[in-house]
């Protein structure tokens, strides 16, 4: 797979680095923000959190900020449930305040929300430990969420109690998404790597290994496979002089853990990147202020290992040759 | 010898794959049983869709050209 196959539609709406990229849930349209926002959106409202202190709802399509949240520290990450019913906001640690996961009620048919969360996830630690980046689990049962130091916790969404605590990364977590089914999910890490684990029993399942610290990753749908991508951060560029192949973005196949294809295009680090959500496209958002929206070649769909193409033959002559048994059944009754 | 050398390497590396896969491959069936078990609300919902235009690009020539 190379850039020849993918000629990426380039959007430029922003003059700063872009922070996140989300699809809506058709896949119609994108959402991004840049420096110092967080979006997070369903195709007719957008939340967005900022460094500003604030939460702010608004209608996708007008642009009209319907309620707004105050918060006591700049807002990190917002990300609603899986049924829309709750949101949660990271607040940072900083200024003698703790970095806190907030979760609230919210209810799109009423303009007024709740402004007091129903549940706080307090960082007890100091601000090595505050939380950097969060999701929500299958049926939004948990909020999965790691950290400055490396740590990746799981937590129940209604009690608040931590049920998983480990520390598989050496540095900053910089994302974390889930599959399609949220029952796994994919985190990345400042320390050059990106670790697929299993939501129900915390295992580490794959483990992903890039030349530069890894921003974003994501999990795609339809096929087996991981795309990351990161770059040494502006301040070290200078000084390593080899910023070329740093920004490209990576796919690896995630059963075999291996790069199976490299998406040059940034001119800088790749902050965000979001895939569709029938597999068909991903989004990239660059420090360079620009997305790249990708549509996904022929070729993307074809690729198979060999062992890929025997299992799915395998498949494919087990279920003919049990059909083809129910017919002989069927004739000789 | 080589070539025994590297057949039986490659040899190792294909069944290490397959390996991989059924392992996946049961990892996944059993998380989508659970998961079928617990009979959650499917909250992805009905998604309307609509194909409007399919524009294909077709790329007929290209160059690239170093200016110095």
């Amino acid at each position: 797979m190379s850039n020849k196959l993918m000629r990426p539609i380039l959007l430029k709406g922003h003059e700063r680095p872009l922070t996140q990229v989300k699809f809506n849930r058709e896949g119609d349209l994108i959402f991004s923000s840049a420096k110092d926002y967080q979006v997070y959106s369903t195709s007719n409202y957008l939340i967005t959190a900022s460094a500003d202190f604030s939460g702010k709802l608004w209608k996708a399509e007008t642009g009209e900020c319907i309620y707004t949240w105050n918060f006591e520290s700049p807002v990190k990450r917002v990300e609603y449930s899986p049924d829309c019913k709750k949101v949660f906001f990271i607040t940072d640690h900083v200024m003698g305040k703790q970095g806190k996961i907030q979760i609230f009620d919210i209810d799109f048919t009423k303009p007024e929300q709740e402004s007091k969360p129903i549940l706080e996830i307090i960082n007890e630690g100091d601000a090595t430990t505050k939380p950097t980046t969060a999701t929500w689990s299958y049926a939004g049962k948990h909020i999965i969420a790691g950290h400055a130091d490396g740590s990746i916790s799981k937590y129940d969404s209604i009690t608040g109690e931590q049920l998983e605590y480990s520390t598989p990364f050496k540095k900053t977590i910089t994302d974390i998404q889930t599959s399609s089914d949220r029952t796994y999910f994919v985190a990345s890490s400042k320390d050059q790597t990106a670790k697929l684990f299993d939501i129900d029993s915390w295992k580490l399942l794959k483990e992903y290994e890039s030349e530069s610290p890894v921003n974003a990753a994501c999990i795609t749908p339809v096929k087996d496979y991981i795309i990351l991508g990161g770059g040494q951060d502006a301040r070290d560029v200078t000084t390593t002089g080899g910023g070329e192949g740093k920004f490209d973005a990576k796919i690896f196949h995630k059963i075999f853990q291996d790069v199976i294809g490299r998406v040059k295009g940034h001119f800088g680090p790749l902050n965000c990147i979001a895939i569709h959500p029938e597999g068909t496209s991903y989004v990239s958002g660059g420090e360079d202020g620009f997305i790249r929206l990708h549509h996904l070649p022929k070729s993307y769909f074809e690729f198979q290992y060999e062992v890929e193409k025997t299992a799915e033959a395998l498949q494919h002559q087990n279920a003919s040759s049990s059909s083809s048994g129910n017919e002989q059944i069927e004739a000789s009754a | 010898s080589d070539t025994m050398d590297t057949n039986a390497a490659l040899r190792e590396l294909i069944l290490k794959r397959k390996q991989l896969l059924a392992e996946w491959t049961e990892y996944r069936s059993n998380t989508v049983a659970n998961l079928a078990s617990l009979n959650l609300p499917d909250h992805k919902g009905t998604v309307a869709e609509e194909t409007i235009e399919t524009i294909k690009e077709v790329v007929l020539e290209e160059h690239e050209e170093v200016v110095e």
